[in-house]
């Protein structure tokens, strides 16, 4: 499914949908990734719509993990549309239902293949190269838990 | 009478198309008839699958027109007339496009052992033997130098040392190139289980000799691990049918896409000369040739024989319909796997695909997995848990995935389905867009191979018992399975004309120029993959049919 | 052609060839480094991503079978009594430094840079060669201008000397000091220890390096040819298409001496930090590779098994990413703007002894020291896959010390 065509989102609006989504993924993120995810998700009936959910943000004391976690995450109503946003950034996907079973609908190959979720688990986006041929025998070179042994 | 050609191959898939450019290459004037269209470019059909909300193996070429006039069960769920569940279901299924079902196969390329083409005469007698389990009329080594061809025109990465001999099977030719590196997944694993017993069996890990580039090979790159063999290649380093449609062509062999063969016509001799086809738009057609070469697969072509009346004195046609039985089971390792990486299986264990066991029930590949959880929706899944339920955000969700993920596991197994003459493939009475019979299927494996899939069940939980996993699903039921796309039987070989449907050179007992290459002519299956020797008995054929057709000018000169 | 007839000219082409070989796969692994992987880092659309990864691929791949192609010299050179030699001049070589008319630089991904690979990868008797001429030409330059030389001329003099030299002078070397496969990631390796398995060793190397008439688009060559083409077609259809990072040409850590007067040394501290690393990494990897594969097994099995695992290890976990993340550092404010690279910089340094126990104490040593330094950078802000490295060094280092060698 191709995402509705990049029109004009307003700055400010894009910009806290980019600040929230960096506290939700734990990523630095790309803001043109963030413009066409973004006009994906006005054009989607979610609930609570994005709008609500950026408003509330808005009016966080402060724009940090802890705030977000302790006044957007812990209400349940909002939530799904937060694990929307995520999911969003990790695969580009957004999820159809609430409930079983999950049915997922992929935005555009652009956002698909600038998934955030393959990096952080040490892979790559299923289609793409993951490098030279034999990579896979080795442990990734970006490990997942990057811990010294 | 002069015909339109000399040839006329019904589908483009491996085995069509690898006849097709052997006899083009012998000088023979070829036909392709292929129902269905040409795919698109790779990189667009690559597009398809990111994109595609479900991705199973028909994503990359989902296409209104094509699944309408050329269907299968993927692009129509009901496509199958079969009994609805709880009725066992028959689940594999195939691509009708130019290239066939290799554009969507893993690429796993083991041969048959030389117990599996004598298993009546080795392990027959008992009251747990199937009764329909017969002899191939020929052995592992008349097929043995149709193989080492085979693996060089499919492009075969393998290791000699490993395979040479494997349960008396041996090997007269190194492989074309060297093995598909093992995953890390798979070296853990073996490091872990190799040498340990499951009921007096030794497990070994060995890396699968796969039609995969492990170098450059045949104009084709090697292997960068994009990791969607299933669905698609995207850079060709897999083997596909197209590889062969593009050397028959190249060789001066016709491709006739979107072209729907739909009758063929025997002349009072018995010869089939007449091969009828409607084209998408409609209109009806007819090509003559001197010897017609079925392809269509194992669904499509004895359909066409029950839909033409031919070849069928036996009974045999559609007959002895079989597949593996496929089971996924899973489990979480105590360590990083790191799976997502590679192509979707490098390594299996052999062990358990031929003993005296094979008496009373069937045996069984296994494979070790590299795509983790994704058939239970990883990382999706994980991700929602993650958000919704443990309210997990930033760098707790990453650690949260970076805990599970990576130490996903699916082991799979592919059981030896036995041949059941009830098990079969017949004309429905609802029909395709083009008036084509749907097929008509009846399928129940035999309890010999329910047998085999308990313990395959049972040999798997051993498995993750041994390297320490926990959450093992195994599932809830036994004798649940699934498809293993693995399509073969219901035109069977045998040296009977009462029992069989082709000789040994697969040319019909009842119709002296008409032949069929495909898995439609295996007689029993064992546990490999069947297209390397699909690739081998083609090649096999395509001499044969050289020869016939040889013989014929010759007789016609003179 | 001269004939080859005493074992020290043998020597002394294989001396050529290892540096050669050696030197081609550090310029293949520096244009792969370059090629960029994520959208995010722009100049590619999801469909040119696709092309550029399956380059790199191409190109990782073929880097890897020069390093077989050295590992093979390095065969051939014991199997007649010599030692594995694995110096090179560092980059860059102007085009008359060796016969074969081509420079070895260190160069971003481009149409200079393919151009030099197909030069170095040319098949001594090629019949497209007007085709290729054309292919090679830079716009204003007359495409009969360029020279060529081929490897396949000195692989066919150290074939002529295998061939001339009596075999029962010539094979010298004990075989327990073969490489094989098992040892390393190698499964074409071949043991040297006669003239079947030498000339095989280098038949194996022309052909994956030039291929035959038959099958000439499965040689590097023709792997090289195929990516031009696919590269210029891309570049007239895709105006924005960058498909490379913009690395420098011939960057330097500082550390070495050397380098060709057209080289760039690497201003900004930390990433010159990080190239320094990346070269005393890759010289130790050389030199654990080179002790391995120079000294006799029987005896020490288990000791040059820990030796090959650790120096092996290096090129995916340390060497690669560390490479890559080079590329993504600034090279210092003159450059404006391009990113740094690694230097593959060579300097001064033994040879490790042949006495087992004291190679790895020097080894451990100076593992233990490039760990130190990884530590030192993890404390600063890093690209992903410098990060990486560093923690891979650190594990690299704790487990070679940890392993028992006996």
């Amino acid at each position: 499914m191709v995402g509705p065509m990049n029109e004009s989102v307003p700055d400010k609006t894009l910009d806290q949908f980019i600040k929230l989504s960096e506290i939700l993924t734990g990523c630095e993120l790309d803001v043109e990734q963030g413009r066409a995810h973004l006009v994906r998700l006005l054009s989607t009936p979610l609930v609570p719509p994005i709008q609500e959910v950026l408003k509330r943000f808005e009016r966080l004391p402060r724009h940090s993990l802890a705030e977000v976690e302790r006044k957007m995450v812990s209400d349940a109503a909002l939530r799904s549309t937060l694990c929307q946003i995520v999911l969003l950034w990790y695969t580009s996907a957004l999820r159809d239902t609430v409930s079983d079973p999950l049915v997922l609908r992929f935005g555009s190959e652009q956002t698909y293949f600038g998934g955030l979720v393959w990096h952080i688990l040490g892979a790559h986006p299923p289609g793409l190269s993951g490098g030279y041929f034999g990579h896979w025998r080795y442990r990734p070179d970006n490990e997942p838990n990057g811990t010294p042994m | 009478m002069t015909q339109d050609f000399d040839i006329v191959v019904v589908g483009s898939g491996v085995a069509g198309a690898i006849t097709a450019y052997r006899l083009a290459q012998a000088g023979a004037r070829v036909v392709i008839l292929e129902a269905g269209s040409r795919n698109p470019p790779r990189a667009q059909m690559v597009g398809a699958y990111a994109t595609a909300a479900i991705k199973n193996p028909h994503s990359p070429y989902v296409n209104a027109e094509a699944d309408k006039m050329a269907p299968t069960s993927d692009s129509s769920p009901d496509y199958y007339d079969q009994p609805p569940p709880p009725h066992t279901q028959y689940k594999s299924n195939y691509e009708r496009r130019t290239g066939g079902s290799t554009w969507h196969w893993l690429g796993h390329t083991p041969r048959m052992l030389r117990s599996d083409f004598k298993m009546k005469s080795l392990y027959g007698g008992g009251r747990d033997f199937p009764a329909d389990m017969v002899d191939w009329p020929i052995d592992y080594d008349d097929l043995e130098p149709w193989y080492c061809e085979a693996e060089r025109e499919l492009g075969v990465a393998g290791d000699h040392a490993q395979w040479n001999n494997l349960f008396n099977s041996p090997r007269s030719q190194p492989f074309p190139m060297s093995m598909i590196w093992p995953s890390y997944s798979d070296q853990w694993i073996a490091a872990r289980l190799d040498g340990k017993k499951f009921e007096k069996i030794e497990y070994r890990v060995r890396s699968t000799p796969s039609a995969r580039n492990s170098q450059l090979y045949d104009g084709r790159p090697p292997c960068a691990g994009n990791s969607i063999c299933v669905p698609i290649c995207p850079i060709g380093a897999k083997y596909d049918g197209s590889v062969h449609v593009g050397k028959a062509t190249a060789a001066g062999a016709l491709l006739w896409e979107r072209c729907v063969v739909n009758g063929l016509t025997a002349g009072k001799d018995g010869s089939v000369h007449a091969v009828q086809f409607i084209t998408w738009g409609g209109e009806q057609r007819t090509v003559t040739a001197r010897l017609v070469v079925l392809a269509a697969h194992a669904i499509e072509t004895p359909k066409l024989l029950l839909m033409s009346k031919l070849a069928n004195k036996s009974g045999a046609v559609g007959r002895y319909l079989m597949d593996h039985l496929s089971k996924s089971t899973f489990g979480l390792a105590p360590e990083n796997l790191y799976p997502f990486r590679g192509p979707p299986s490098t390594s299996g264990i052999e062990s358990f695909r031929d003993g005296d066991f094979r008496r009373k029930q069937a045996g069984f590949r296994l494979s070790l997995n590299n795509d983790g959880w994704l058939r239970k929706n990883a990382p999706y899944a994980e991700i929602i848990d993650l958000v919704m339920k443990q309210k997990k955000i930033g760098a707790a969700l990453q650690a949260g995935l970076i805990d599970r993920v990576p130490r996903q596991l699916r082991l799979s197994c592919s059981v030896e389905v036995a041949p059941d003459f009830n098990n079969r493939v017949e004309l429905s009475t609802t029909r395709d867009a083009l008036g084509i019979p749907h097929p008509k299927i009846t399928f129940t494996p035999p309890d010999y191979s329910y047998r085999g899939l308990s313990r395959a069940n049972r040999v798997m939980a051993d498995m993750f018992q041994r390297i320490q996993a926990t959450e093992i699903d195994l599932g809830t039921d036994d004798k649940a399975f699934d498809g293993a796309g693995h399509i073969m039987g219901t035109c069977r070989m045998g040296a009977d004309p009462k029992q069989s449907v082709v000789d040994e050179e697969l040319r019909c007992h009842d119709h002296k120029n008409l032949f069929i290459v495909g898995s439609s002519v295996f007689p029993t299956v064992g546990s490999p993959n069947p297209t390397l020797t699909v690739a081998a008995l083609a090649l096999r054929a395509a001499k044969t049919i050289a020869g016939q057709l040889g013989r014929r000018s010759a007789r016609a000169r003179s | 052609m001269k004939a080859i007839r005493s074992r020290s000219d043998l020597l002394k082409l294989l001396c050529e060839a290892a540096e050669l070989e050696h030197g081609i796969a550090c310029s293949y692994l520096y244009a792969g480094f370059s090629l960029k992987r994520d959208l995010s880092e722009g100049g590619m659309t999801w469909q040119e991503q696709q092309m550029v990864r399956r380059w790199a691929a191409q190109i990782y791949f073929i880097a890897s079978q020069e390093m077989l192609h050295l590992a093979l010299v390095w065969n051939l050179t014991t199997a007649i009594g010599g030692t594995p030699y694995y110096l090179r001049p560092n980059f860059p070589q102007d085009s008359k430094y060796y016969p074969l008319n081509a420079r070895l630089a260190l160069e971003p991904f481009g149409m200079e840079c393919l151009r030099r690979f197909i030069v170095y990868e040319r098949p001594s008797a090629l019949n497209a060669e007007h085709e290729l001429r054309m292919l090679l030409a830079v716009p204003g330059e007359d495409a009969a201008d360029i020279e060529f030389g081929s490897i396949g001329e000195l692989y066919a003099l150290i074939e002529s000397g295998f061939k001339s030299i009596p075999h029962e002078e010539l094979f010298i070397g004990s075989p327990a000091q073969q490489m094989t496969r098992d040892l390393v990631h190698f499964p074409d390796l071949i043991a040297v220890t006669d003239r079947d398995t030498a000339l095989r060793a280098v038949h194996t190397i022309t052909h994956q390096g030039e291929g035959t008439s038959r099958d000439r688009e499965d040689s590097h060559f023709g792997a090289f040819v195929s990516i031009l083409k696919e590269f210029l077609d891309s570049k007239s259809h895709g105006a924005n298409f960058a498909p490379a990072r913009p690395a420098l040409v011939n960057p330097y850590s500082g550390l070495g001496r050397g380098y060709g007067a057209s080289a760039n040394p690497i201003e900004q501290p930390l990433t010159q930090q990080a190239a320094g690393l990346f070269d005393s990494a890759y010289g130790l990897m050389l030199r654990m590779l080179a002790w391995s594969f120079e000294v006799e097994n029987t005896g020490i099995e288990a000791i040059v098994s820990k030796f090959c695992k650790v120096a092996i290890d290096f090129m995916p976990r340390v060497l690669l990413p560390l490479g890559e993340g080079l590329m993504l550092m600034p090279a210092g404010e003159r450059y404006r703007g391009r990113t740094a690279g690694p230097g593959f910089g060579l300097t001064r340094h033994v040879m490790l002894p042949a006495a087992a126990d004291n190679a790895r104490i020097l080894c451990q040593e100076r593992l233990q020291e490039l760990s130190q330094i990884a530590v030192s950078l993890l404390k600063q802000s890093l690209p992903d896959p410098a990060k990486a490295a560093c923690v891979h060094i650190q594990q690299l280092a704790n487990q070679f010390r940890a392993e028992k060698m006996s």
